[in-house]
């Protein structure tokens, strides 16, 4: 069955003229945009995109059966794989025209490593060393071409408050006040459009987390925080709103728990990053799967790494879940995939499959 | 009526003051029935549905029938049968975490103490708020699903102290209940990021220097023999020179005239000396205990070149070594295993340990499991970790491990490496602190899971 399966996507990758008509998916589950785990429902396909979802799809064209579990692809919220290792310009602290779509690679192994783990978008980022750092990218883990591979071309202005990563003996700043008035500055001057509609900080504390949100306020900007500090300095600070997170570092390995408890108490949502601060450990699942264990919510957990990186990125309707409308960005696993058992069987991007795993071998 | 119910409450009063020892000692105290969908006995045998009997924190017995008869209290009134509790999901052991970082207040305040600090001297008393942050500790190891844990001696430095095998009590408190250990680290374990290539010779050296040392018992012994010897025939010069000088006094005036002359006198024999015994020490003293198998050794060595060392070390001085860390120990699976040395693969790989993918946890572990070695997975000393043990397990799953032996490497045989013989099975007997999961698996974080304290 698996390998009649893997076989069946395996001819739908290899067959054009399939890819014009409506192919439809019948796994053994579905998980839907809600969490919930949907058995016996099929997935219409066309065009790459998601035609219809239902026990009894009305749509015709090739049935599909499938056996496992079938899931949005993954998403990075906010990463520098598949980039130059230096997304950063360290001459002076704003440099908001920095644009990482500029430092991609696109023939980069990482893409396959991400495919091969289920992730199919990564929201690449500059370098968090600049008060102003930059503009994000969007991009696809697989695709043709150009135009394919990049979903949104300038994602948001990302900036940083981490002493650690922006202090610079030469240009400055030296303390958070200083990095403030820096961003104070960057307000002051820039047109009402440079800015676009969020900014994306990477924090570390309560008072520079309260300073960018004051600042934007003037601005009528919207403040997506990255959390990149401990315990206690966000309490309160971010209920029912989404955050970034890094994936799970080895610093302080506790007291990270113990943050990631009380965000999940507040009702805050979190969307994780690889583009972590400390020895980035794992990857975006294993996150998941420990948020699922600590807060004991699954459903926010898949989200933390599907629907709610989507959502901060305005791009709800497109990736992370399985809705009408949406990209047919899917991976099948062997199981539900936060059961740490679970294998990637195939992903499909764009309704295409990019990637199948060997059979009989195991990834690792 | 009212004398009878008095005489049933003093009864079970008195039930509970002649409980076990154990129970007294772990102030779990009641009995009661656990209804669940299914139970893993131990890595292979599993149970569906499964009634399990608890009392003064143990299990009575378990099975797919509910056994309970009444029972009756030492004045023969019926108690009734032992509360039922239906739970939804599948019970299993509670995990055994072999290696953690817990500390208990005021230990490792004495560094010099070091060597020879044991961790079991240090744990508090069964009491209340006795010690707060161990007990923050234990409480988060218990939510994660671990029931007995390894205290490391914990200090830095080649020699780390002597940690104590804990299980936990009613106040989440630590009892020491399992074998005291000796704790060393080698090479770059035992002092981050300073690769120490001469620690794994220099543990050597210590074991040479007991060896000696207890040899050296054995000439001191011989010297003892001859000084026994000496010290009759030294007896026997003396009467016979006592007996001259009386023969002498009682010639008395005939050898007046000598009187002056001191240096003809003659002289007693000289008494021998008695030989030095060879002078003991703390620091020694326990490496003599590890020489006699008395106490097992656990080594943090994670290169290859410590791995081999410490591979000698057994053989030259046949210790009960157990390997910790171990990263590059993948590379000696096979000899490893022929040398029966056990390994415990932390989560976290060494803090210096580049992680290369074809080298990732699970890898290490299959490669280790394929030669047979004995595995068992710990939290490796990462405050916090304890949760992430199932789902790193689980990964071994998805990598092509076997089900049964990656729960036995969180179970049964940590409890064996730590002779935590109540520990890593659902048996007769055994300890009731337990898991309860309604995934497909422990290793499922789709789905609820959580930890049984016993009442």
């Amino acid at each position: 069955m698996f390998a009649l399966s893997t076989f069946l996507i395996g001819l739908l990758a290899t067959a054009p003229c399939w890819q014009q008509n409506t192919v439809i998916l019948q796994p053994d589950a579905v998980l839907l945009a809600d969490g919930t785990l949907q058995e016996h429902v099929g997935v219409a396909i066309r065009d790459g995109r998601i035609l219809e979802i239902g026990v009894s799809v009305q749509v015709s064209g090739l049935r599909v059966p499938l056996q496992g579990v079938l899931a949005p692809g993954m998403v990075d919220a906010f990463s520098g794989r598949g980039a130059e290792r230096l997304l950063t310009e360290q001459s002076r602290q704003l440099t908001p025209q920095l644009r990482a779509a500029d430092g991609l690679q696109l023939a980069s192994p990482v893409w396959e490593s991400l495919l091969a783990r289920g992730v199919t978008a990564v929201h690449i980022t500059p370098d968090p060393t600049n008060v102003l750092a930059g503009r994000g990218v969007l991009v696809s883990a697989a695709g043709e071409s150009l135009e394919q591979r990049i979903l949104l071309k300038d994602t948001a202005l990302v900036g940083s408050l981490v002493q650690s990563a922006i202090h610079d003996d030469r240009v400055g700043p030296s303390s958070l006040a200083g990095g403030l008035e820096l961003l104070e500055q960057a307000f002051a001057t820039a047109k009402s459009d440079d800015f676009g509609p969020s900014l994306w900080m990477y924090l570390e504390n309560a008072e520079g987390t309260r300073g960018v949100q004051d600042l934007a306020a003037t601005k009528g900007l919207q403040v997506v925080p990255i959390l990149m500090g401990e315990v206690g300095s966000y309490g309160g600070q971010f209920p029912q709103q989404i955050v970034g997170l890094p994936t799970m570092g080895l610093g302080a390995f506790a007291r990270r728990a113990e943050t990631w408890r009380r965000l999940a108490k507040q009702g805050t949502q979190v969307a994780f990053g690889t583009r972590a601060g400390n020895q980035a450990w794992d990857s975006l699942r294993t996150s998941a799967m420990a948020w699922s264990r600590l807060t004991g919510d699954a459903a926010g957990a898949w989200a933390t790494v599907t629907f709610n990186p989507a959502k901060l990125l305005g791009m709800e309707k497109e990736i992370g879940s399985i809705q009408v409308g949406a990209r047919a960005d899917l991976v099948l696993w062997s199981a539900h995939p936060l059961d740490a058992t679970a294998q990637v069987v195939s992903v499909m991007v764009g309704g295409q499959t990019v990637f199948r795993a060997p059979l009989g071998e195991a990834q690792p | 009526m009212k004398l009878r119910s008095t005489l049933a409450a003093l009864g079970s009063l008195l039930t509970l003051l002649l409980a076990p020892a154990h129970a007294q000692e772990t102030g779990y105290h009641r009995t009661y029935v656990i209804q669940a969908d299914a139970a893993w006995i131990d890595a292979e045998t599993r149970l569906a549905p499964a009634f399990v009997q608890i009392s003064n924190g143990k299990i009575d017995w378990i099975s797919q029938q509910d056994q309970r008869v009444e029972s009756k209290n030492m004045f023969g009134k019926s108690m009734g049968k032992a509360k039922l509790i239906r739970v939804h999901g599948t019970l299993a052991a509670g995990m055994v975490d072999a290696w953690t970082k817990f500390s208990p207040a005021g230990y490792g305040a004495d560094r010099k103490a070091g060597p020879t600090r044991e961790v079991a001297d240090s744990l508090p008393v069964q009491a209340p708020q006795e010690d707060v942050v161990l007990q923050a500790q234990v409480l988060a190891a218990r939510e994660a699903g671990i029931a007995a844990v390894y205290i490391p001696g914990g200090m830095r430095g080649l020699r780390q102290g002597v940690g104590v095998a804990a299980e936990f009590t009613a106040l989440d408190l630590p009892l020491d209940s399992g074998q005291h250990a000796l704790d060393f680290a080698v090479g770059s374990a035992a002092t981050p990021g300073i690769e120490r290539v001469f620690q794994a010779e220099e543990l050597r050296n210590a074991f040479v220097e007991a060896q000696d040392w207890r040899d050296s018992w054995d000439d001191f012994d011989e010297a003892m023999a001859k000084y026994e010897k000496d010290l009759a025939k030294y007896q026997e010069k003396l009467d016979k020179f006592v007996q001259e000088q009386k023969k002498k006094e009682q010639e008395g005036e005939a050898m007046a005239e000598d009187k002056d002359d001191a240096a003809k006198k003659p002289q007693p024999p000289k008494r021998p000396r008695r030989p030095a015994e060879p002078q003991s020490n703390a620091a020694r003293d326990l490496l003599l205990k590890a020489l006699d198998g008395a106490m097992p050794v656990r080594v943090v060595a994670n290169r290859l070149a410590d791995i081999r060392a410490m591979m000698a070390l057994k053989e030259e001085f046949q210790l009960d070594l157990i390997l910790l860390g171990a990263y590059e120990a993948d590379y000696v699976a096979k000899d490893l295993a022929a040398a029966e040395i056990p390994v415990i693969l932390p989560l976290v790989p060494d803090h210096h340990a580049q992680p290369e993918p074809k080298r990732s946890f699970a890898r290490r572990y299959l490669a280790l499991r394929k030669a047979k070695v004995e595995v068992a997975i710990a939290s490796g000393g990462v405050e916090g970790m304890e949760f992430m043990l199932p789902i790193r397990a689980g990964e071994i799953l998805a990598a092509g491990g076997e089900e049964g032996d990656v729960w036995a490497s969180l179970t049964s045989v940590p409890a064996k490496l730590l002779g935590l013989k109540q520990y890593g099975a659902l048996t007769a007997g055994k300890s009731a602190t337990m898991i309860l999961f309604e995934g497909r698996s422990p290793f499922d974080a789709s789905a609820p899971f959580k930890a049984h304290k016993p009442k």
